[in-house]
C-alpha cells in the first residue's frame, strides 16, 4: 500500500511541481514577450526594451515654448481651441468628447498626455495620442472598410475605437510576435524560416481561438487563393504590418492579432456607439500630421 | 541466425595492464561512499547509490555538459532581459537558434548561443565515447556499448551537422533549448512535405514501436517466470524444466519462435540500433533525394493523391506569393531569394 501512495505522491506532484516552471501549450501564445533573438521576429523594428512604457507627462518640467509648434499660445481663452491638429473638423465640444474617450479606453487621466500648465503644449505622450488618433481612422478607413465591403457576410457590426486595443490599459496586450507578411513565403528557405511561419500560425490561431482549417484547406494547405477567411487574414496581417512600420512609436512592443481579437474570431471590444467612434472622415483628412515615428523621440518640448 | 545477428565470436580486444590502469588515469578513482537510499526499497529496485568510477573522460564530459547548461541559461537572461525569475520561469521557450548560412563566430543573438552550445555538445557526448571505450577496455567487453552509443551519436550529428551541411545553412538544425527542438520536429517535417510519408521514418517507427515491444515481452516474461528462478539465468540456460526454459516454451508454442537468453538481448540491441540508423537514412534523404515526401509518395504509389498538388505544382509555382489579391487587383510579389 505504500508504495501505491507515494506513487500517487509522485505522480500528482511532479506536474505541480513542473507547472509553475513548464510553460502549457496552449498559453504559450500570450507568454510575456520573451526578448525575440533573431530580428526577423520583431517585425524589422528594433527590440522593445523590456517594461518601457510612455508615462504620464512629468508636471515639475518647465515648460519650453522654443521647441513648439506656433499654434501654442502662452495664454489662452478659455473655451477655445488652439493647436489640433488630428481632431481639425470638430468643435469645442467634440473634442472634449473624444478626450472623455481616451481617457476612458486607456484608463488615464488628463495629466497622462496634457500638461495642465497648458493643455496645447505638445508633450512625448500627446504626439502619440496624436498618431494614434491618426492610425485609428487611416487604418479603419484604409483596412477595416475595405475588408467589412468586400467579404460583407463576414462582417460585424462595429468600428474600431483606441478601446479595442487598449481594453482599458494604457499598454495593449502583448503578445509573441508574428513574422512580416513577405516572410510567409513557402517553401521556407530553412527550417528556421519555417519555424517563423508555423509559430507565426500558431499565434494567428490562438490569437483568434481558432484552428488550421478555419483559413486553410486540410487536403491543400498551400493553395490560398479562394478561401474568404485566408484572405482576409492576409489583408489583416499586412494592416499589422502598416501598424507596426507607420504608426508605432519606436521601442514598443509590436501589434499582433491578439492585440485586437483577445482571443476570438471578432475583436470584442469593438465599439457600436456612434458617439463613442473615432471621426473618421475628421481625421483622415488630415495626412500632414506626422506619421514619422522618429519624431516623438525628437529634442526639445520632453 | 544466431551467427548474422552476433557476429561471428572475436577474441577480445587487448586489454590494458590492470597495475597501469589505475595509476595511468590521474582522475581514474572510483569516489564516493556507497549508501542506501531507502525510498527506493518501496518501488522494489535496488537500493544502493555510489560509488562512482570517475576518469578523465568522465569528468570532461560532464564539465562539457554543465558548460552548455550554463551558455543556455545565459541565453535565458538575455532573453529575458536579464530578469532571474523570467529566465527561470520560462526556461522551457528559451531558444538558441541557429545562425544562417554555414559561417561560424556570429554574435550571440544572431547564433553565437547556439555554436558555443554545439560545441559543449559535441564535446560532452564525445568524451562519453572516450569513456565508454575506457571502460570497456577495461573489462575486456566486446564493444556493444561503444557501437549503441556511436549509433546515438550518427543520428544527432545527422540531424545537427551533416543535414545542414548538405542544405547550405545551419538554419536547417533544431535551435537548443527544451522546447526549441520540438519545434524543430514539426518544422522539418512541415517543410519537407510531412515526415509520415518519409519510407526511413516508417521503418524507423517501426524499429522504435518493435523495439518497446520486444522490451514489453521480455520484461513480462522474466517477470512473470520470477518465481520459477528465472532470473538465474546462468545456470537456467542449460537445466530443463528452469524457468527460463519454460520461458522459452512458453513463446515458442505461442508463436512459433523463441528467442533464448542471449539472443533476446540481440533483438533488442538490433532494434534499438536500428531506430537510429533508419532515422539516420531518413534524415540525410530529406531534401537530397526529394523536397518533399508526399510527393515523394504519391509519385512511388504509396499514398493517394488529394488536391491539385503535384511535383511541377510543388516546385515552379509558389502558390503562396507572389499572389494577386482578387478584389483589387493588387499584386504582391514574392520576397527575393
Amino acid at each position: 500500500m505504500r508504495q501505491f501512495l507515494l506513487g500517487a505522491v509522485v505522480i500528482f506532484a511532479t506536474p505541480l511541481a513542473l507547472g509553475g516552471v513548464v510553460q502549457p501549450l496552449v498559453t504559450k501564445a500570450q507568454a510575456p514577450i520573451v526578448a525575440p533573438v533573431d530580428a526577423q521576429m520583431t517585425m524589422g523594428r528594433p527590440a522593445p526594451a523590456p517594461h518601457q512604457t510612455y508615462g504620464p507627462v512629468d508636471q515639475s518640467a518647465p515648460l519650453d515654448f522654443s521647441t513648439q509648434p506656433k499654434s501654442v499660445p502662452h495664454t489662452y481663452v478659455a473655451g477655445q481651441l488652439y493647436n489640433v491638429q488630428a481632431l481639425k473638423g470638430l468643435n469645442y465640444g467634440q473634442v472634449v468628447g473624444q478626450m472623455g474617450l481616451y481617457t476612458q479606453a486607456l484608463g488615464v487621466g488628463c495629466a497622462y498626455c496634457h500638461n495642465v500648465q497648458n493643455f496645447a503644449y505638445d508633450t512625448p505622450t500627446k504626439k502619440i495620442a496624436r498618431t494614434m488618433i491618426v492610425m485609428s481612422a487611416q487604418v479603419t478607413s484604409t483596412w477595416i472598410t475595405p475588408v467589412k465591403h468586400d467579404y460583407s457576410n463576414y462582417a460585424v457590426s462595429g468600428e474600431v475605437g483606441c478601446v479595442t486595443c487598449h481594453r482599458g490599459v494604457a499598454a495593449p496586450a502583448v503578445v509573441n510576435n508574428i513574422v512580416p507578411v513577405q516572410y510567409l513565403d513557402w517553401p521556407a528557405k530553412s527550417t528556421k524560416q519555417a519555424g517563423y511561419v508555423v509559430n507565426s500560425m500558431y499565434a494567428v490561431a490562438t490569437s483568434l481561438g481558432v484552428n488550421c482549417i478555419f483559413c486553410h484547406n486540410s487536403a491543400d494547405f498551400v493553395s490560398l487563393q479562394y478561401i474568404p477567411t485566408n484572405q482576409i487574414a492576409h489583408r489583416m496581417w499586412r494592416m499589422v504590418d502598416d501598424i507596426n512600420h507607420k504608426y508605432l512609436p519606436p521601442n514598443v512592443a509590436a501589434v499582433t492579432c491578439y492585440t485586437c481579437h483577445n482571443g476570438n474570431k471578432w475583436p470584442s471590444a469593438l465599439v457600436t456607439s456612434p458617439y463613442d467612434q473615432t471621426p473618421v472622415d475628421a481625421v483622415a483628412a488630415h495626412p500632414e500630421v506626422h506619421l514619422n515615428p522618429a519624431a516623438h523621440l525628437a529634442p526639445g518640448g520632453e | 541466425m544466431a551467427t548474422m545477428l552476433t557476429g561471428p565470436r572475436v577474441e577480445p580486444i587487448e586489454p590494458f595492464e590492470p597495475s597501469q590502469l589505475d595509476t595511468d588515469d590521474i582522475l581514474g578513482i572510483r569516489a564516493g561512499v556507497p549508501f542506501r537510499l531507502e525510498l527506493l526499497r518501496e518501488f522494489k529496485v535496488d537500493t544502493q547509490l555510489g560509488t562512482i568510477w570517475l576518469g578523465t573522460w568522465g569528468l570532461l564530459s560532464v564539465a562539457f555538459f554543465l558548460a552548455g547548461g550554463l551558455v543556455l541559461f545565459c541565453a535565458a537572461l538575455d532573453q529575458t532581459g536579464g530578469n532571474l525569475i523570467d529566465a527561470i520561469k520560462y526556461f522551457a521557450n528559451v531558444q538558441e537558434l541557429p545562425p544562417d548560412g554555414l559561417g561560424w563566430f556570429h554574435s550571440p543573438r544572431t547564433g553565437g548561443y547556439w555554436e558555443l552550445n554545439i560545441l559543449c555538445w559535441a564535446g560532452a557526448i564525445l568524451a562519453w565515447a572516450g569513456r565508454c571505450y575506457d571502460r570497456l577496455r577495461r573489462h575486456q567487453w566486446r564493444p556493444y556499448l561503444l557501437y549503441a552509443w556511436l549509433a546515438a551519436i550518427s543520428l544527432t550529428s545527422a540531424i545537427w551537422i551533416w543535414h545542414p551541411l548538405l542544405m547550405g545553412t545551419w538554419a536547417d538544425a533544431p535551435g537548443l533549448g527544451l522546447n526549441s527542438d520540438l519545434d524543430w520536429a514539426q518544422n522539418f517535417s512541415v517543410l519537407w512535405g510531412n515526415f509520415y510519408y518519409n519510407p526511413w521514418h516508417q521503418l524507423a517507427i517501426f524499429f522504435l514501436f518493435g523495439s518497446t515491444m520486444l522490451w514489453g515481452m521480455h520484461g513480462a516474461t522474466i517477470l512473470a517466470t520470477g518465481g520459477e528462478a528465472s532470473h538465474h539465468e546462468d545456470a537456467e540456460i542449460i537445466d530443463m524444466h528452469s524457468g527460463s526454459h519454460k520461458s522459452m516454451l512458453f513463446w515458442r508454442w505461442t508463436m512459433g519462435f523463441n528467442a533464448n537468453p542471449k539472443t533476446i538481448h540481440d533483438w533488442l540491441w538490433w532494434f534499438g540500433t536500428g531506430t537510429v540508423l533508419a532515422s539516420v537514412i531518413g534524415i540525410l534523404t530529406t531534401g537530397t533525394v526529394t523536397n518533399d515526401w508526399y510527393v515523394w509518395a504519391v509519385d512511388h504509389g504509396t499514398v493517394a493523391q488529394y488536391g491539385a498538388i503535384t511535383r511541377s505544382a510543388i516546385n515552379q509555382h509558389p502558390i503562396a506569393y507572389p499572389a494577386i489579391i482578387p478584389q483589387t487587383g493588387e499584386y504582391v510579389p514574392a520576397p527575393a531569394r
